[in-house]
């Protein structure tokens, strides 16, 4: 059974229509990565699934429960961490206690089990020592590593990726990337917008195109990049607009 | 004109007393001005209309009417209800309601500058809205707002001095008596002055200190 199911939604944004009858579904375990035009609908996509958006028609289900359901939400939200594109580390607190409050307050986790687990989560993302800098002390990219380790303080089954490298240069991406790439080997479930296709090619075991909203492609990723990358002109011209920059 | 201050030492204890005096009515005045300020401003943030109306009747009725004639309205005014209560209460109740206008606007100017990304953050990671308010909007938009609430606090303290006109004998009504006792206004009146700003300047450092700690940049 699937763990996350979108069913025939639509979605809509005034007279924009972004999904209609739209369905897709993302399974317990791999790493997605979902491709695409900007503004075809990637971003909303995962916003509707962590219930930031709420659709217009059809339903979506993680682990069966519905997001069209208000007392759905946070656990749903529990289930699937979310990271965006815009980093907000809470910035009235250091490293460590934007890591440790929400499991805290949230998950009421034990002060000193939560302060352990994120002293271990900071040094995965490779900022141990860190725990005291404040987020204007930090680069882009070390700040996206906290996001990622924030997000896990919380044990979600999944991770939505909302395109967390593409405000930052090719060095800070490649040190977010490596962190997912540690995390994906460690079986995290990840739904990854992104334009980094060298991560997809490396770490992906599924690639969905979207396009105006509709699902284009939906393959393994050795056939996306084989097949249906030669047969699709449209995929074809995407990629290659992508890695000329 | 020879300036001469040392007929003041006779009025140490009466002008202790008076400092003291306006010191509690200040404090208690701040912290309700605070916590009135913070209610308006929820309103004036809600969903509501109604709220979002009742919050703005408040602050623009405040606003445009003299604190003298709303610190009579309470004094002279209420017990005509059957509501009376001494000066220094009434004095505090009336500087916390006043006080609460200005607060109002700027801790929901705090509360406008979060952006809606911390609300999102916060969200994903399974908060309800009241704990997204209490444990990361608040707390931002507070230290946001720390330095023009110091102002306010610094206008409260020096807006205390109208409850002299109440018989409260706060630094004001003391140094009146005094005045009046000495026929010395000049002498007592610069010296008074000098002692507000003393008030104030104390605050002015500490509150400083205090930002320089808890100040954040967006």
């Amino acid at each position: 059974m699937p763990m996350i199911e979108v069913k025939n939604i639509r979605k809509s944004f005034g007279s924009n229509t972004v999904f209609d009858d739209f369905s897709v579904n993302f399974d317990q375990s791999g790493v997605t990565v979902i491709l695409g035009p900007s503004g075809t609908g990637k971003s909303t996509l995962l916003r509707c699934i962590n219930g930031l958006e709420t659709i217009d028609a059809g339903d979506i289900l993680v682990d069966s429960l519905s997001v069209k359901e208000k007392r759905n939400l946070r656990e749903i939200r529990l289930a699937c961490g979310m990271v965006f594109q815009q980093t907000t580390l809470f910035p009235h607190l250091d490293v460590l206690e934007n890591l440790v409050i929400s499991p805290v307050k949230i998950q009421k986790m034990d002060r000193k089990e939560a302060v352990d687990k994120a002293r271990a989560l900071l040094d995965k993302v490779g900022l141990g020592g860190r725990e005291h800098s404040k987020h204007n002390e930090l680069s882009g990219g070390e700040q996206q590593r906290i996001a990622i380790a924030r997000a896990m303080m919380m044990n979600p089954r999944a991770l939505l990726l909302d395109e967390i490298t593409s405000a930052l240069d090719p060095e800070m991406t490649a040190e977010v990337l490596r962190i997912l790439e540690k995390l994906a080997g460690d079986g995290v479930v990840m739904l990854a917008v992104t334009h980094e296709i060298s991560f997809a090619q490396r770490v992906a075991d599924r690639v969905i195109f979207l396009e105006k909203g509709n699902l284009v492609a939906d393959a393994s990723v050795d056939d996306f990049f084989s097949g249906i990358k030669s047969n699709n002109e449209r995929i074809a011209r995407f990629l290659q607009n992508i890695s000329q920059g | 004109m020879h300036l001469n201050f040392n007929f003041l030492g006779r009025f140490t204890q009466d002008l202790l007393q008076g400092a003291w005096l306006t010191l509690v009515i200040s404090f208690f005045a701040l912290i309700l001005s605070f916590a009135l300020g913070l209610c308006v401003a929820l309103m004036r943030s809600s969903k509501s209309r109604v709220l979002q109306a009742m919050g703005r009747i408040w602050v623009e009725f405040l606003r445009n009417t003299p604190f003298l004639v709303q610190l009579y309205f309470f004094y002279f005014g209420l017990p005509e209800l059957g509501i009376k209560t001494d000066p220094v209460v009434t004095s505090i109740i009336a500087l916390g309601i006043n006080g609460s206008a200005p607060n109002c606007e700027v801790i929901r100017a705090g509360l406008l500058a979060v952006k809606t990304g911390y609300y999102e953050s916060a969200y994903a990671l399974g908060y309800s809205s009241f704990q997204t308010f209490r444990y990361i909007v608040l707390p931002i938009s507070l230290r946001i707002a720390f330095k023009p609430l110091t102002s306010n606090c610094i206008n409260l303290v020096l807006t205390s001095s109208v409850a002299f006109s109440i018989t409260v004998n706060d630094l004001m009504g003391v140094s009146k008596t005094i005045a009046a006792q000495t026929a010395k206004p000049f002498e007592v009146y610069i010296f008074i002055m000098l002692a507000y700003c003393v008030f104030t300047f104390i605050i002015s450092f500490v509150s400083k200190a205090i930002d320089r700690k808890i100040s954040i940049r967006l």
